[in-house]
């Protein structure tokens, strides 16, 4: 939301020192910005142009793109995009229908705010391989806490083996990720709720307007924009996901389902040591999530031009 | 700043080794102390090397030993390293790493042979134990010391078989009907059979063991003694010998159920028996209940197992090798691996300590582990292992969960494991 600032009185023009002193005050960050992403940018994609497996050293040289047509016919970088993009849309579907709820509680003055504000905050601040490692736990099909619960709840008899049925695992992760990214959204639309003026919805109520004729025609319009960024957020990290699959993978047998790209590029690199491969796994995964930014960067451009 | 002798933080260690040999740098031969950067898993109790290390340092005062710690896990320590070592890091001069790794960091130019500054190789390792050795080896060259050996072994409940009279089976077809028997006769939840099928290392030993003892090997996995082999892991969850959740069953998870009373035979590492005897952060039901045996095999083949342990590797791109290979000989050392054994239980990796009187007064079961670690075998000895592993560890989990039938797991095994093993 953006409310109508009074115009800034008239500044002195700026000196010329004045303006080489921001040029100098902002050197050191960008030659940082530079240094740690710039240029292993750059060398990544000169490594996806080279042979560099260390397992087979003698192996060296220049490819050119012969590693990316290689990724072509790799059915395992296949499997690995699909699904990543499997679990994209799953997750971040998934966030949203948990997030917006979560921010409606945290929003709303009522007992239960308090409660929400906290529970918002504590699985964005977990470290994604905490979480993973937990939910493991939690699903373990020997002590896990969920198959305690579902059988006390009379739901089902007998344990379910949810890491090691193919299904289920799928089902598992999905379940940690949402309720790992859901308070990212959940925070970026609370944003969004206090920035709504409370007489719109006073004035929709006097109007006669339900509760849920409230949400739907005027909180949810006006939360638009504050969706659109966490939903671009989310999708950015939804593509790159990688810790809680991770976690997962140890622990579940059905790897050609839970394996996404980010687990692979690791696996390759650091496990394989195929370092020329992983680059150019890398490059790809970088242009999926320029494409998702570029996005981004267009909605942002035409929100400020409108 | 801080001094270079003082014991650095966690924190600030990375940074005073670097100070450290930055000023030894300086300092050059003036000074002629050189310092030893040994790096090791956090979890590989560096406090049991710490007072070794003093004591190398004292018959050798040229020379300081730094332990640098990192990764909690095999996973993370690998990580590490990898990362410092394809960068050509030379601030690393020894680094303790898991026996299968062997074969990768020997092709990646990693590990510097050690057959240069062993004149007498051969009438040195003569003493060791071969399967240490074996693993150490890559195309007749040795390219680490054995620091400590281990291997899986049949653990059962003496207790148990007294009450019902059975003998500690010699066949895979004997343990399945003594375990029938006896799970049956004390019902509740005690399991006959407890193995590793989640998708990790053990798991990996579990069906080499079941696919060796049945006169089988890695080469062929689609032979009768593999199918076997496997067969028998799948039909012991089937039968209900073996928990239905087997295919999550991690090494820890093996350790705590056997250690809980809930076990009669587990597949298990040497680190376990020290957690049944007590010495565990969890309580043990089955102290002095314990026995050990070698695995059984089927039929009239051979009995097999795996040979784990760690050594210690060299950095090639180390500035010290000369005085990285005294320090592996020293903690190769009959002494020291005597010390090791009785202190930290560690398998030594010198055979005349299995008939040591102190070693065997400190640990009376190791009498009757010699016979097996001496028959233990490594798993396949190649730079591709990190793959050769996940596609055995992936299928059998997935044979032993019933997510894919024995002969499509190990049809799938045998796909993509051809062009890695050829």
């Amino acid at each position: 939301m953006t409310t109508p600032n009074p115009t800034p009185a008239r500044r002195p023009r700026r000196e010329p020192s004045e303006a080489l002193l921001a040029t100098l005050l902002l050197l050191p960050a960008a030659a940082l910005l530079l240094g740690v992403l710039l240029f292993p940018m750059l060398t990544t994609f000169r490594d996806s142009l080279y042979l560099n497996k260390l397992t087979e050293p003698w192996l060296t040289g220049f490819v050119g793109l012969k590693q990316y047509a290689q990724m072509l016919e790799d059915p395992r970088f296949g499997q690995a995009l699909r699904n990543t993009l499997f679990f994209g849309v799953l997750t971040v579907g998934g966030s949203f229908l948990v997030g917006i709820p979560m921010a409606l509680a945290a929003h709303l003055p009522g007992r239960t705010r308090g409660l929400a504000r906290v529970a918002l905050l504590l699985p964005w601040a977990m470290p994604p391989v905490i979480t993973g490692l937990i939910f493991a736990w939690l699903f373990n099909a020997q002590y896990g806490v969920f198959n305690d619960l579902l059988v006390r709840a009379g739901i089902i008899d007998e344990p379910l083996r949810w890491l090691s049925t193919p299904g289920l695992s799928v089902l598992a992760m999905v379940v940690t990720i949402i309720w790992k990214t859901s308070s990212f959204v959940a925070l970026i639309v609370l944003g969004g709720l206090q920035g709504i003026p409370k007489e719109m919805i006073e004035a929709a109520q006097v109007d006669g307007a339900t509760s849920t004729q409230t949400f739907f025609r005027v909180i949810l319009p006006l939360l638009a924009p504050s969706l659109a960024v966490a939903f671009i957020f989310r999708t950015i990290s939804a593509v790159q996901v990688f810790d809680i699959p991770y976690t997962f993978i140890q622990q579940a047998p059905a790897q050609g389902l839970l394996e996404t790209l980010g687990v692979y590029i690791y696996r390759t690199g650091i496990e394989f040591l195929d370092f020329g491969y992983a680059a150019a796994l890398s490059v790809a995964l970088f242009a999926l999530s320029l494409a998702v930014t570029a996005v981004y960067v267009r909605f942002v451009r035409d929100g400020a031009n409108s | 700043m801080r001094s270079p002798t003082t014991r650095p933080s966690a924190l600030t260690k990375r940074l005073s080794v670097t100070l450290a040999l930055a000023a030894c740098a300086l300092a050059g031969s003036a000074s002629a102390a050189t310092t030893l950067t040994v790096f090791m898993g956090s979890q590989q109790r560096p406090e049991v090397f710490q007072p070794l290390f003093e004591r190398f340092q004292k018959q050798n005062p040229n020379i300081k030993i730094k332990i640098e710690t990192g990764g909690a896990t095999s996973e993370a320590q690998n990580q590490y390293l990898t990362t410092v070592l394809a960068a050509k890091d030379s601030t690393l001069d020894i680094f303790l790493i898991d026996v299968v790794r062997t074969a990768t960091f020997a092709a990646a130019g990693w590990a510097e042979p050690l057959d240069a500054y062993l004149p007498s190789k051969d009438t040195y390792l003569k003493a060791f134990l071969p399967g240490p050795i074996g693993a150490a080896t890559v195309s007749g060259k040795l390219y680490a010391m054995p620091a400590f050996t281990d291997a899986q072994f049949l653990y059962y409940r003496k207790d148990l078989l007294e009450k019902h009279k059975a003998k500690v089976p010699k066949t895979w077809d004997e343990l399945a009907a003594t375990a029938a028997r006896i799970q049956k006769a004390e019902g509740g939840n005690l399991q006959g059979f407890n193995f590793q099928g989640a998708p990790i290392e053990g798991t990996v030993c579990n069906f080499l063991e079941m696919t060796w003892t049945g006169g089988g090997s890695v080469d062929d996995v689609t032979s009768a003694a593999a199918k076997q082999g496997l067969g028998f892991l799948v039909n012991a969850v089937k039968t209900k010998l073996s928990p239905a959740a087997s295919a999550e069953m991690k090494t820890d998870d093996s350790r705590q159920q056997f250690q809980a009373g809930n076990v009669l035979f587990g597949l298990n590492w040497s680190y376990a028996w020290a957690h049944f005897q007590g010495n565990s952060p969890q309580p043990t039901k089955v102290k002095g209940d314990v026995g050990v045996a070698a695995l059984p095999a089927f039929g009239k083949n051979a009995s097999a197992t795996c040979t784990g342990g760690w050594e210690w590797g060299v950095n090639a791109f180390g500035k010290n090798k000369a005085a990285s290979v005294k320090l592996l000989q020293f903690m190769a050392s009959s002494d020291v691996q005597k010390e090791m054994a009785i202190k930290g239980a560690y398998l030594p990796v010198r055979k005349s300590l299995y008939n040591d009187k102190a070693v065997l007064a400190a640990n009376p079961h190791f009498k009757s582990l010699y016979p097996i670690v001496t028959k233990a075998r490594p798993r396949p000895v190649t730079p591709s292992y990190p793959r050769v592993s996940e596609i055995i560890r992936n299928n059998v989990s997935a044979a032993v969960a019933g997510s894919k039938t024995v002969d499509a797991a190990l049809s799938d095994m045998k796909r993509d494991l051809t062009p890695l093993l050829k």
